[in-house]
C-alpha cells in the first residue's frame, strides 16, 4: 500500500535532473547493449536515394532456413540464402547462392508470371538489369558481395508509378 | 541529455526542419533526417522483441515508406509520430509472425506449441559479447530488465529523445497520456525506485 502510494507520488512528480541522470545512463546501457548497427544509416540513405518513383514498397521476409538448419556453410562456399518480397501488385522470391569465391548468384521467381522489367541496384555502384521469362522467371550471374535492392516494372509501362522497389538486402 | 541540442530546437523540431526541406527539394535533409532518426526507430522495432537481422530491415522499410507517402505527411511536426507509429506496428506484425512460425517449426519436431506460445514475457537480449563497462551498468541492465515490458519499451526509445518531445513520444508509442513527461510518470518513477532502494547502485553513485 505504502510502496503504491509512493510510486504514485513519486510519478506526479515533475522530471528532475536524477531522472535527466538515469535516463542518460539508460541511453549509454543501451549504446553498448544492443546499438544501432554501424552501417545502417548509410544504406538507409542509400536504399532512400532512388531516382525513380515507386508505387509501392515490398515487404521482405527471410526464410527461416537457420531453424530448419538448412542454411549451407559459407566457409564451404555453399551459402545459400532465399527471401520473398510481397506486394500488392507481385510476390517475388529471390535466392542467392554462393558459386565462387567472391562470385555470387540470383535466381528469381515472380508471380505473377506477367513480363517484368527487373533492375538490381547494387551499393557498390553497380546496376544490372534482366526481363524476366514467361514463366516469371529471371536472374542475375556474376554480382559480387554487397548489398542490393530490386525494382520490378512492367514490360512495355514506362508509367514510373507502377514500380515495385524492395528493401536494401545483402547479397 | 536535457532540454534541446546545441543546434537549436528539440529532436521533434528539427526532424520537422528537415522533412520540410527535403520536400522542399533538398534531399541532403533527407540523409540528415535518417540520421536524426533512426535510433529512435531501432529501438523502438528492438523493444519489441524483433530479432537484429528484421529489425535492419523494418527500419529500413519504414523509410522507404516515408519515402513514398511523403506528400500525405500534410504537418511536418507529425513526422517523428508517423515514423514511430508505423515502425511499431511492423514490429509487432513481425515478431507475431516469427512467433508462429516458431510453433509451426516446434510442432515439426514433435514439441507443443502452446508451450511455446505461452512464453513468459520477454527480455531483451544481451549477446554474449558484449561486456557492460561496469557492475552499475549491469545492475541498471537488471533493473530496467525487471521493469513490465510497456514501460521497459518506453524507457528504452526516450532515453534518445529530449525531455519536450517525451509526451509525445510516449504517444505514439501508444502509451496513456500522462506515461511520461511533463510529469515523470510511473514508468521512470517504478525505476527511481528500484533504483533507489539498490544499496549497490546507491553506493556506487558516481
Amino acid at each position: 500500500m505504502d510502496d503504491d502510494r509512493t510510486l504514485a507520488e513519486l510519478a506526479g512528480r515533475p522530471l528532475d535532473d536524477v531522472d535527466a541522470a538515469t535516463l542518460a545512463q539508460v541511453r549509454a546501457l543501451y549504446d553498448a547493449a544492443d546499438p544501432v548497427p554501424d552501417d545502417l544509416v548509410e544504406r538507409i540513405r542509400f536504399s532512400l536515394a532512388l531516382d525513380e518513383v515507386f508505387d509501392e514498397v515490398a515487404r521482405m521476409t527471410r526464410m527461416p532456413l537457420d531453424a530448419m538448419g538448412v542454411r549451407g556453410d559459407q566457409s564451404t562456399g555453399t551459402r545459400t540464402e532465399t527471401l520473398t518480397f510481397s506486394a500488392d501488385r507481385l510476390t517475388a522470391m529471390v535466392t542467392v547462392s554462393r558459386v565462387g569465391p567472391g562470385r555470387l548468384r540470383l535466381d528469381g521467381w515472380l508471380a505473377p508470371p506477367e513480363p517484368f522489367r527487373v533492375h538490381l541496384r547494387m551499393q557498390s555502384g553497380d546496376d544490372h538489369e534482366v526481363t524476366a521469362d514467361e514463366q516469371g522467371r529471371f536472374s542475375f550471374d556474376r554480382l559480387d558481395d554487397g548489398f542490393g535492392q530490386l525494382s520490378f516494372r512492367p514490360v512495355g509501362d514506362d508509367d514510373a508509378a507502377n514500380a515495385v522497389v524492395t528493401p536494401l538486402f545483402q547479397l | 541529455m536535457i532540454g534541446t541540442r546545441p543546434e537549436g530546437g528539440t529532436l521533434v523540431h528539427q526532424a520537422a526542419r528537415a522533412f520540410t526541406a527535403f520536400r522542399d527539394g533538398d534531399r541532403a535533409a533527407l540523409d540528415e533526417l535518417v540520421a536524426l532518426l533512426t535510433p529512435l526507430l531501432w529501438h523502438t522495432v528492438r523493444g519489441q522483441g524483433v530479432d537484429p537481422v528484421a529489425a535492419e530491415d523494418v527500419v529500413q522499410t519504414i523509410w522507404m515508406r516515408l519515402l513514398h507517402s511523403r506528400d500525405s505527411i500534410r504537418d511536418p511536426q507529425t513526422v517523428v509520430k508517423w515514423l514511430l507509429t508505423a515502425a511499431r506496428r511492423e514490429a509487432w506484425r513481425v515478431s507475431r509472425r516469427a512467433r508462429t512460425e516458431l510453433v509451426r517449426t516446434a510442432a515439426l519436431f514433435g514439441q507443443e506449441g502452446d508451450e511455446l506460445a505461452a512464453l513468459p514475457v520477454r527480455h531483451d537480449e544481451l549477446p554474449e559479447e558484449v561486456v557492460l563497462r561496469d557492475s552499475r551498468q549491469r545492475r541498471l541492465w537488471e533493473h530496467v530488465q525487471g521493469l513490465p515490458d510497456r514501460c521497459r519499451e518506453l524507457m528504452r526509445v526516450i532515453a534518445f529523445a529530449d525531455r519536450p518531445d517525451y509526451a509525445l513520444i510516449a504517444d505514439s508509442l501508444g502509451m496513456p497520456v500522462g506515461s511520461i513527461g511533463p510529469t515523470r510518470g510511473r514508468c521512470l518513477a517504478k525505476l527511481r525506485q528500484v533504483l533507489a532502494s539498490d544499496p549497490q547502485w546507491e553506493g556506487s553513485e558516481s
